[in-house]
C-alpha cells in the first residue's frame, strides 16, 4: 500500500523487476546518480530512500532499548 | 565452403565470457563472434537498421558480416547455445587501455560518448561502456564490440554510466586534475577507478572541479551509503522509468566533462629532453640514414620501437611496415606522438605507454583475460636506439638479459645503439653515483650479441662514439 501511494505521489509507473540487457553490474550508485540527475521524481525515491534508513535506525534504537 | 575440420584450430579469447549473447573466438588470424539466438536476432537488428552501414562507412565500428551455415554448424556442434557466426575484421594489435596516452583514452572516451549519441538516433544504445571495446588500427579509435549495440529498451537507464566514470572518466580526470598518471591505476583495477578510490586521489577540494562533485563524490557517497542487494533499493529502482532522453542527456553531460580535460603540462620530462643534444647534426642525419637503409632493406612486417621516445625512428619505420609499435615508459612522449599522428593523419603507427623493464603482463581471469604485451605478436625488427645505456645503468640491467628478451619475442632483427661510458649521457647518468658496471663495455657487449645474432652493418658515430649495429638473428 504504501508503495503504491509513493509512486502514484512521484507520479511514475512500475517497470520490469530487472533491468533488461544489463549484464554488466550498473551499480548502486550510478544508478542513484541517475536518479537524481533525472529530476523532481527522482529525488522523491532519494528522500524515500533516506527517509526508510532513518526510520529503520530509530526502529534499531527502540528495539534495543526494550 | 568452409570445412568442418576448422574445429581443432578454434581458440576462444580468453578474456571473452561476461556477455551472455556470444563470445569471440580465433581461428588463425581470423577473428569470430559466436552468438546466441539473442546475441544473433540483436545483430540482426543492427545489421537492417541504416546505422549499421553508416556506421561502418565511416569507421566507427568494425566491419563484421555473417558466416556460412557450414561454419556455423561446425561451432554449434560444439557449442549447441550458438545459432549463428559473424566475422569481423581483424585489429593489427590488441593495446589496453593501460598502454594508451591521455589523449588516446580522451579520444576512445569521445569516440563511445558519440557513439551512444549517433545510435540513439536510430534507437540503439550500448550495453556497456567498457574502455577495451576501443582498439587503434590507425591513429583513430575504432569500437570492436559489435555484440554490445542493442535497441533500446524504455525504462532502461544508462547502464554503462559507472563502467564508463571508473574506465573512461576517472582517469582521465586523475590525470588531469592531479597530474598523477592514470596507466598504473588501470593495470591494477580491473574493473576501472572505484568512486571511492577516486574520492581519496582527488582530495576534499577536488569537487570544486567540473562534474567531479556528481560524478566522484555522489556516486561514492551513494555506493557506500547502500548496498546493492538492498531489497528496499531495488523496489524503488523498479518504480523509475527512464527514457532515451534522460539516458542522452546525462551521456551530454558526462562528454562535455571529458571534453574539457586536458593533460596537464607539469610533468613534461623526456619531450623536452632529447638525446638528441648529445649529437651532432651530421651524426643525427647519419643515423637515421642507418636505420633508413636497414629497415628499406628488410621491409619488416612488424616493428618494435622500444624506447622511442617522440617516435622519431618509428616514422621513419612507417615508410617500410604496415605496422609500428613505438612504445616508450613517459606517457608524455607518447602522447605528443600519438597527437602528431593523429593531426597528420598517419596510419601504421601505434604509440603506447610501455616501460621494457616492466611491460603489460597478462590480466583478469587466470591471467589470461588480457594478454601480455611480449605476447601479443612477434616483431621482424625491433630497435633499440639509445635505449641500451638505461636499461644497464638505471636498471641494472645486463646484456644477457636485452638478449634475451630479443630472443623471447623472436625479433629476427635488431636495431641497436651502443653508447660508450666516455659519452656525455652516461656521464650524467653516473655524476651522482659509484660505477658498477665494468662489465659495461663494447668487447662484453659483442660478445653478448654475437652469440644470438650476427653483424650485418655496423656504423660508428664519431663524436660520442656511440656505435650502431644492426643484427640478424643466427637461425634466420
Amino acid at each position: 500500500m504504501r508503495k503504491t501511494i509513493a509512486a502514484l505521489l512521484l507520479g511514475i509507473v512500475m517497470v520490469e523487476p530487472d533491468y533488461a540487457l544489463a549484464y554488466i553490474d550498473p551499480s548502486a550508485g550510478g544508478l542513484l546518480v541517475q536518479i537524481l540527475l533525472g529530476g523532481i521524481a527522482g529525488i522523491g525515491v532519494l528522500v524515500k530512500l533516506y527517509w526508510g534508513k532513518l526510520t529503520k535506525l530509530f526502529r534499531k534504537e527502540k528495539n534495543d532499548q526494550s | 565452403m568452409t570445412s568442418p575440420e576448422f574445429i581443432p584450430d578454434f581458440v576462444r579469447a580468453s578474456g571473452s565470457y561476461r556477455d551472455p549473447e556470444g563470445f569471440v573466438f580465433f581461428q588463425g588470424d581470423r577473428v569470430f563472434r559466436a552468438l546466441t539466438k539473442d546475441g544473433l536476432a540483436s545483430y540482426h537488428d543492427f545489421r537492417q537498421s541504416p546505422l549499421s552501414q553508416w556506421l561502418e562507412k565511416d569507421n566507427w565500428v568494425t566491419r563484421t558480416w555473417e558466416t556460412d551455415s557450414a561454419f556455423v554448424g561446425a561451432i554449434a556442434a560444439k557449442f549447441p547455445e550458438i545459432t549463428g557466426v559473424i566475422e569481423q575484421s581483424r585489429i593489427p594489435f590488441i593495446s589496453y587501455p593501460y598502454e594508451w596516452s591521455f589523449d588516446m583514452l580522451k579520444d576512445a572516451a569521445l569516440h563511445t560518448m558519440d557513439l551512444l549519441l549517433h545510435s540513439s538516433r536510430h534507437g540503439f544504445t550500448l550495453k556497456d561502456a567498457t574502455a577495451y571495446n576501443i582498439q587503434f588500427p590507425g591513429c583513430r579509435p575504432i569500437f570492436i564490440d559489435i555484440l554490445s549495440m542493442a535497441k533500446y529498451v524504455p525504462g532502461n537507464p544508462w547502464l554503462g554510466y559507472t563502467q564508463f566514470c571508473q574506465q573512461f572518466l576517472f582517469p582521465l580526470a586523475l590525470t588531469a586534475h592531479k597530474g598523477i598518471h592514470f596507466q598504473p591505476f588501470l593495470r591494477s583495477y580491473f574493473e576501472g577507478i572505484p568512486p571511492d578510490v577516486m574520492k581519496s586521489l582527488l582530495g576534499w577540494w577536488g569537487w570544486r572541479k567540473p562534474g567531479m562533485l556528481k560524478h566522484v563524490f555522489l556516486q561514492s557517497f551513494f555506493q557506500t551509503g547502500f548496498q546493492a542487494d538492498n531489497p528496499e533499493l531495488k523496489s524503488s529502482f523498479q518504480s523509475l522509468k527512464f527514457s532515451l532522453d534522460h539516458v542522452n542527456t546525462l551521456v551530454g553531460a558526462v562528454k562535455k566533462v571529458v571534453a574539457h580535460l586536458h593533460q596537464s603540462s607539469s610533468q613534461r620530462h623526456w619531450v623536452e629532453y632529447s638525446e638528441n643534444r648529445s649529437y651532432t647534426a651530421p651524426e643525427i642525419e647519419a643515423k637515421q640514414q642507418f636505420v633508413d637503409k636497414h629497415l628499406e632493406a628488410i621491409r619488416p612486417l612488424s616493428v618494435w620501437d622500444l624506447g622511442c621516445n617522440t617516435g622519431e625512428f618509428s616514422l621513419i619505420a612507417r615508410k617500410y611496415s604496415d605496422l609500428v609499435i613505438a612504445a616508450d615508459a613517459d606517457p608524455e612522449s607518447v602522447n605528443h606522438l600519438y597527437r602528431h599522428c593523429r593531426q597528420n593523419d598517419i596510419s601504421g603507427i601505434l604509440p603506447l605507454v610501455l616501460d621494457v623493464t616492466n611491460p603489460s603482463p597478462g590480466l583478469g581471469w587466470n591471467n589470461l583475460a588480457r594478454q601480455g604485451f611480449l605476447d601479443r605478436g612477434k616483431p621482424t625488427i625491433v630497435l633499440m636506439l639509445a635505449l641500451l645505456h638505461h636499461l644497464c645503468f638505471t636498471h641494472n640491467v645486463p646484456f644477457a638479459y636485452v638478449f634475451n628478451l630479443l630472443l623471447a619475442v623472436e625479433a629476427r632483427y635488431v636495431v641497436i645503439e651502443f653508447v660508450p661510458k666516455s659519452d656525455p649521457m652516461v656521464k650524467k647518468l653516473l655524476a651522482n653515483r659509484e660505477d658498477v658496471y665494468p662489465w659495461y663495455n663494447l668487447p662484453a657487449f659483442e660478445t653478448e650479441a654475437f652469440k644470438h645474432f650476427s653483424p650485418v652493418d655496423r656504423l660508428e658515430l664519431p663524436t660520442g662514439k656511440r656505435v650502431l649495429y644492426c643484427l640478424k638473428r643466427h637461425d634466420c
